[in-house]
């Protein structure tokens, strides 16, 4: 096994190099953005009188300094990082099996062992390790990082960057990972399968976040008063909406639309409906990461299914 | 499963269409490998050559009959029959980026009981280096390094797809020579596709033409060409004529089958069953 797998990162060398450097970069720049955030020892309260109304406490500059850092450094790194697993995983993924029956290495591999499944085994686990073990050191910066760019909440109960940190990362780097495998396997060829595999992964990541969205309308809750970061630690701010006096909370314009003929829409529904605040608290973090957890896992069983099916029925040409 | 034959390779009515395509790849055959010879398969291009031992690979799925490897069937039980078949694909496709002593490494790793020090000494006798990667070895040293590695995994049975179809005449008898001496040494069973035909004379005991999708003919070399001869198409011989062919530059000659005393060369039955072929006949 130890030579299969070095034999495996030999022969994909190039793509494990620059996924170790991509993820590298990215580690180091979340470490830096940290150090700079955390090294300006801005006190909570500093937040408070900048986010909400009332007194300040003097230090408004210093939270000033911190949310110039934290938008021009923190928040691109944080946008790259959401896509850098999906990146690493269709690297390393589409020419582990695509490869070898573009080059036909794969009739002499399966000539050597008829058992594809070992043969398989043989290629995924040291390519998968690595990407795991990489994507790994990518989640724990991007984690350091989100907990210093909000140190008014505590990391493990926020929504806020809900896409660019924490295990999520692994989770979906290993789904990019065997997509493109399977792309490869089926597609026989580097290149399309490039493109196929990253079409297909922006289609599967659109309609997660569909998805994501209906979890989150479906876990929403309401406050009178408004809400920001400050006194809705960790918390997803919806928007505004409309609560009837029966109770039922209906979008703004929705309420707008049913004002009556001849009358002011506007006072009409100041007059009938209170206008709440709609957001998911924090506390919802670890359920969320349950269900995306358990949904990935589903997804990744199914493709490794789908992919040994394929690799078995293939033709090595 | 029932094993219907203990015979090296057997197809049984085996057929092939591939997707997608009209004509027959290889259309019900029946044919039996005899056990410790090595048999030349020769055919045109796009006779089925490579579809048949393809099959016995398990690597293509038969649209009809099976392909039997000692009486496995290659493609259900993979992994039992590949057990007893080493392989020399049409590229004797190399990863380009591993080196020569990799490969032997990979292929102890994938195969149980592989002879890697026996390979190595193959290819030191060749004075291919075991660290030179396989990217830098000319088409000859990569059918050789393929060969070696075939011929490592002590398989009884080697199926050999074309291997020598772009080496160079020096290559070519490299490369026959270290598979005589393996067969010499272990007495596997052979088949080697290829269209070069003479330089097989000399090598190989059977002799099996394919012409497009069905066997032409199947037979011992030495048999095959003491029961046949060439002679000029109006001479009238007594005999029962396969074909009648013209030749660049020379007058037309008919293949005839003798009861002995045949002059014929491997090139000449080859010719006259493929020029047969051409002309509509169906089977041997």
């Amino acid at each position: 096994m130890l030579t299969l797998a070095r034999l495996s990162w030999r022969l994909q060398r190039f793509e494990l190099v620059s996924v170790v450097i991509i993820v590298a970069l990215l580690a180091a720049a979340a470490l830096v953005v940290r150090e700079h955030l955390t090294a300006l020892n801005v006190p909570t309260s500093c937040f408070a009188g900048l986010l909400t109304p009332g007194p300040g406490s003097g230090c408004g500059a210093a939270a000033q300094d911190f949310f110039s850092i934290d938008n021009s450094e923190a928040v691109p790194v944080l946008q790259a990082m959401t896509v850098a697993p999906l990146i690493a995983g269709i690297l390393l993924g589409v020419g582990l099996v695509g490869r070898e029956i573009e080059t036909e290495t794969a009739s002499l591999a399966w000539s050597l062992d008829g058992s594809r499944r070992r043969w398989l085994a043989g290629r995924l686990l040291p390519m998968g390790g690595a990407l795991v073990a990489l994507l790994t050191v990518l989640a724990i910066a991007s984690d350091l990082l989100v907990a210093a760019r909000q140190p008014w909440v505590d990391p493990g109960q926020t929504l806020v960057d809900l896409d660019a940190h924490g295990g999520l990362l692994v989770l979906r780097g290993a789904f990019a990972f065997l997509m493109a495998v399977l792309v490869g396997a089926v597609i026989g060829r580097t290149l399309p399968s490039v493109i196929v595999a990253t079409a297909v992964v922006a289609v599967v990541i659109a309609a997660g976040l569909v998805l994501t969205s209906w979890w989150l309308r479906a876990n929403v809750d309401y406050r009178a008063e408004r809400v920001d970061a400050i006194n809705l630690p960790g918390g997803l701010n919806l928007g505004t909406m409309s609560r009837g006096p029966d109770g039922l909370v209906i979008p703004d314009e929705v309420a707008l639309s049913l004002a009556p003929p001849g009358v002011d829409p506007g006072t009409w529904v100041a007059d009938h409906y209170e206008n709440v605040y709609a957001f998911v608290p924090g506390r919802a973090y670890p359920q969320y990461v349950l269900v995306e957890t358990a949904a990935v896992a589903v997804v990744l069983v199914l493709q490794a299914a789908i992919l040994l099916a394929t690799v078995q029925r293939r033709r090595p040409v | 499963m029932v094993e219907v034959s203990v015979e090296p390779l057997v197809a049984v009515g085996l057929a092939k269409r591939y997707r997608g395509r009209h004509e027959w790849a290889l259309e019900g055959i029946d044919i039996s490998f005899r056990a410790g010879a090595i048999t030349a398969l020769i055919g045109p291009n796009g006779a089925g050559k490579s579809t048949l031992l393809r099959a016995f690979m398990g690597f293509e799925t038969p649209t009809r009959g099976r392909a039997l490897v000692r009486g496995m069937e290659a493609r259900r039980r993979r992994a039992d029959a590949l057990r007893h078949v080493g392989y020399v694909s049409q590229k004797a496709a190399l990863y380009r980026d591993l080196r020569v002593a990799d490969h032997l490494a990979l292929a102890s790793a994938l195969r149980a009981g592989f002879d890697r020090e026996g390979a190595r000494r193959r290819l030191r006798d060749l004075a291919i280096s075991l660290d030179i990667r396989a990217g830098e070895l000319s088409g000859g040293q990569r059918a050789q390094v393929a060969l070696a590695i075939a011929i490592g995994t002590r398989a009884p049975i080697l199926i050999l797809d074309e291997p020598m179809s772009s080496l160079d005449p020096i290559a070519r008898q490299d490369f026959l020579a270290m598979l005589s001496a393996s067969v010499a040494e272990t007495g596997v069973t052979v088949v080697v596709a290829s269209h070069i035909v003479a330089e097989l004379e000399g090598v190989c005991d059977d002799v099996v033409v394919l012409a497009p999708a069905h066997v032409m003919l199947h037979d011992s070399i030495a048999h095959a060409r003491a029961t046949h001869s060439l002679v000029p198409a109006d001479a009238g011989v007594a005999g029962d004529a396969v074909a009648t062919f013209e030749r660049a530059g020379q007058p037309r000659v008919s293949l005839v089958r003798v009861s002995d005393g045949g002059n014929s060369t491997l090139d000449d039955l080859v010719l006259g069953y493929l020029n047969a072929a051409r002309q509509g006949a169906r089977t041997c």
